[in-house]
């Protein structure tokens, strides 16, 4: 097995790991039931002064087990392959969510996210900076995308999508709009 | 939150039913019968009988137990042994590939299921 079919196969998971995480992202945020439960404590949290370890228990529960639930199934499919690529990269992932989200959230201190008044997250499709992720924490709602981890290009395709997919979440069957959503 | 979705009782089935499946499997290699599938039949249909709710995260792991347990057992008996567990791959043609992902996608689509009937679904993370 060369070095470069491993490279491919780890590269390949990052890449549609995020695009599952991006979606699943974007899908919370439009099942309001399912955002009050989880993901909204994560944005609540982040909006306050720091009063907490930078991961609490349910965000390291969350990362942690999604990025395990995905080595399950790569360590299958590098068995079945023979490239080990697809394991290693789903390890990697849980080195990125685990790592890159300490270091993401370090703009969470004494002032509020809010009023820190960090200008809006630019429509790249470039790589998703720290600065990217810190906008969505204060602005979870708004029309520029940041769900992605890792490439903003995802967010900039579903913003593509959403008309015709927000049809189709949770809220969008129930006829929930955004601003009842967070009332 | 934890996104793998069973619960003890789900993952007990699957557990009797990769052990069930591996001695099936096992049974029909060292008889010259290669069905790697029995094993994925086996760890859904134990974890659908023993779960009293429906999942489908859990369906992930499941599979995953199916190729993992397909996999020990025909390095330990019959004619792939000599193989071992690493190197599995070598011992798939396309029709053992068909086999393997059948016993992947009964093991995922069973136990993501409960037999009693009007099961409620378990929602992951709760
Ligand atoms: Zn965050
Ligand atoms: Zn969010």
């Amino acid at each position: 097995m060369s070095m470069l079919s491993v490279v491919a196969a780890a590269a390949t998971y990052l890449v549609a790991a995020d695009l599952v995480y991006a979606v699943d992202h974007y899908l919370v945020h439009h099942d309001r039931e399912r955002y009050r439960r989880t993901h909204g404590r994560h944005h609540r949290r982040y909006n306050g002064t720091k009063d907490g370890p930078q991961l609490d228990a349910y965000e390291l529960s969350t990362y942690g087990s999604a990025a395990v639930y995905g080595m399950a199934l790569m360590s299958a499919l590098s068995l079945l392959t023979g490239n080990v690529g697809f394991f290693l990269g789903a390890a990697g992932k849980l080195v990125h969510s685990l790592v890159f989200h300490v270091y993401q959230h370090r703009w969470w201190g004494d002032v509020p996210l809010r009023r820190q008044g960090l200008p809006p997250a630019r429509r790249s499709w470039g790589l998703a900076s720290a600065r990217y992720h810190a906008f969505h924490h204060s602005h979870p709602d708004d029309t520029v995308f940041a769900y992605a981890e890792s490439w903003a290009g995802f967010d900039r395709l579903l913003e593509w999508c959403h008309p015709w997919l927000v049809k189709h979440t949770v809220d969008g069957r129930a006829g929930v709009h955004v601003a009842e959503r967070r009332a | 939150m934890n996104w793998f979705g069973f619960d003890a009782r789900s993952l007990a089935g699957a557990l009797v039913g990769a052990l069930v499946g591996a001695l099936l499997f096992g049974w029909g290699l060292s008889r010259g019968l290669d069905l790697p599938w029995v094993v994925g039949l086996a760890v859904g249909g134990g974890a659908m009988a023993l779960a009293r709710d429906r999942n489908t995260m859990r369906g992930g792991p499941f599979a995953v137990l199916a190729v993992w347990t397909g996999a020990l057992t025909q390095a330990l008996v019959g004619p792939f042994a000599e193989a071992g567990l690493w190197h599995l791959s070598s011992t798939l043609d396309a029709k053992r590939v068909g086999y393997y992902v059948t016993s992947a996608l009964l093991a995922a689509a069973l136990g993501a299921r409960s037999i009693r009937r009007g099961a409620a679904r378990r929602v992951a993370g709760t």
